[in-house]
């Protein structure tokens, strides 16, 4: 994956303007994918995948390639979703008129509605977690990163990245406590 | 090892971040202590779940317009070399509008509009009261089929048109350009603009036509139209 990404890059280098979109189609999911799990919002997440890619055109010449580009680009998307998420962000949930009344529900329909409530107290719960601990987890366990890229991507050290981790997750577990004391 | 020492070494158990000596001993505790068991079996259940948290799909438009409009703002960039303020500006319009190709078309309607009204008076057609005047309306469903990001943009006024000076424009009467002015200048930036009618389509999708098309200065407004000219119309 390196070398191809790094090849792609020389091609751009040498003005080849494929090369260009060709990364951009092979990346452009994840980045869309890491900026809406940072800022839960489909719109925020496509603003910053856009200019995410624009930064990568302007600066690809001086990407030094001491990290690999998923890093680089990991770092520009997470930046910008902390700028984003600090001028606001346009979070929505599902509310709960848009669940059917349990009342008309058979069993499986049951199962399956506290399977959705759970998924949406999770997504509540993954919002209100500060903006690093968001990045850290995400990073982490979509997209398996080691701790020590994370702490590279967020400008923190290792020990730092991996307390934002256990941190989050261990916010997560007392918030979503009450569904495992249900189970 | 008591239950409060292992817990906090739990997740870096699961992690593989122990020393082995702590996770032998951390392993040996679990072996006999059934609460700190299930608090593990907790954690990985909580993680499995996190795993698994979705990310909504976009539509398929808009992975099929995604690197089309970021090459239009690209070659937007390059043709305005990167003026630091105005190109700035650029950049955030062709981003809010990339995605509203119908939007687009509406604003480009209003713009030209304005356009006549402030720079060429007198060149639009006279109504009388009888006509009605032709309105554009344009909804484009959001992401999820909703109406959001909607235009409605509000044509010459029925009621009492003098020889192509009376406009409304975002429910504002255009009896002449300082009107327009004092309008513009209650705006902020293209950010503002953007957000404004996004936020007034959000909370109206179905409401009348005088509502919520915010007026552009000059340069602004040179701005969109440069913007308007690089949209591929047919993919309107």
């Amino acid at each position: 994956m390196r070398e191809a990404d790094f090849e792609l890059i020389d091609r751009f280098l040498q003005g080849d303007g494929t090369a260009f979109d060709e990364l951009v189609r092979k990346r452009q999911r994840e980045v869309y994918n890491l900026a809406y799990r940072m800022t839960r919002n489909a719109e925020d997440a496509r603003d910053v995948s856009q200019e995410a890619f624009l930064q990568v055109y302007r600066n690809l010449s001086r990407f030094d390639r001491r990290s690999s580009l998923s890093t680089w680009l990991y770092r520009i998307v997470v930046n910008l979703s902390l700028n984003h998420l600090s001028r606001g962000s346009r979070v929505q949930y599902a509310t709960v008129d848009q669940h059917p009344d349990p009342a008309d529900l058979s069993e499986g329909s049951l199962a399956q509605l506290e399977e959705r409530e759970q998924a949406d107290a999770l997504a509540r719960a993954i919002e209100t977690l500060p903006p690093q601990q968001r990045a850290s987890l995400t990073l982490r366990v979509h997209h398996h990163l080691a701790h020590r890229d994370i702490a590279e991507i967020l400008g923190v050290s290792e020990a730092t990245a991996k307390v934002h981790y256990f941190h989050a997750v261990q916010a997560l577990r007392r918030k979503l406590a009450h569904w495992r004391e249900g189970a | 090892m008591r239950c409060e020492d292992v817990e906090s070494k739990l997740l870096e158990l699961i992690e593989g971040e122990l020393p082995a000596v702590q996770r032998s001993e951390v392993l040996t505790h679990l072996d006999g202590c059934a609460a700190c068991t299930a608090e593990v079996s907790a954690y990985r259940d909580l993680l499995a779940l996190v795993q698994v948290d979705p990310v909504p799909e976009p539509s398929p438009v808009f992975w099929k317009e995604f690197l089309p409009s970021l090459q239009q703002r690209i070659a937007q960039q390059e043709v305005s070399g990167r003026k630091p303020t105005q190109a700035g500006r650029l950049t955030d319009v062709g981003s809010w509008f990339a995605f509203r190709p119908r939007f687009i078309a509406g604003l480009a309607v209003a713009a030209a509009s304005i356009f006549l009204v402030v720079r060429l008076p007198g060149v639009l057609p006279v109504r009388t009261n009888q006509q009605a005047a032709p309105t554009v309306m344009e909804k484009v469903a959001g992401q999820n089929g909703s109406a959001r990001n909607a235009i409605i943009l509000s044509a010459p006024n029925r009621e009492n048109h003098q020889s192509g000076e009376r406009l409304i424009v975002a429910g504002e009467v255009i009896d002449e350009p300082s009107i327009l002015i004092a309008a513009i200048q209650r705006l902020g930036g293209i950010d503002e603009i953007a957000d404004r009618l996004e936020t007034a389509w959000a909370q109206r999708p179905e409401s009348d036509q005088e509502d919520s098309l915010a007026s552009l200065n000059e340069e602004e407004r040179q701005a969109l139209l440069d913007h308007l000219s690089h949209v591929r119309w047919s993919e309107i």
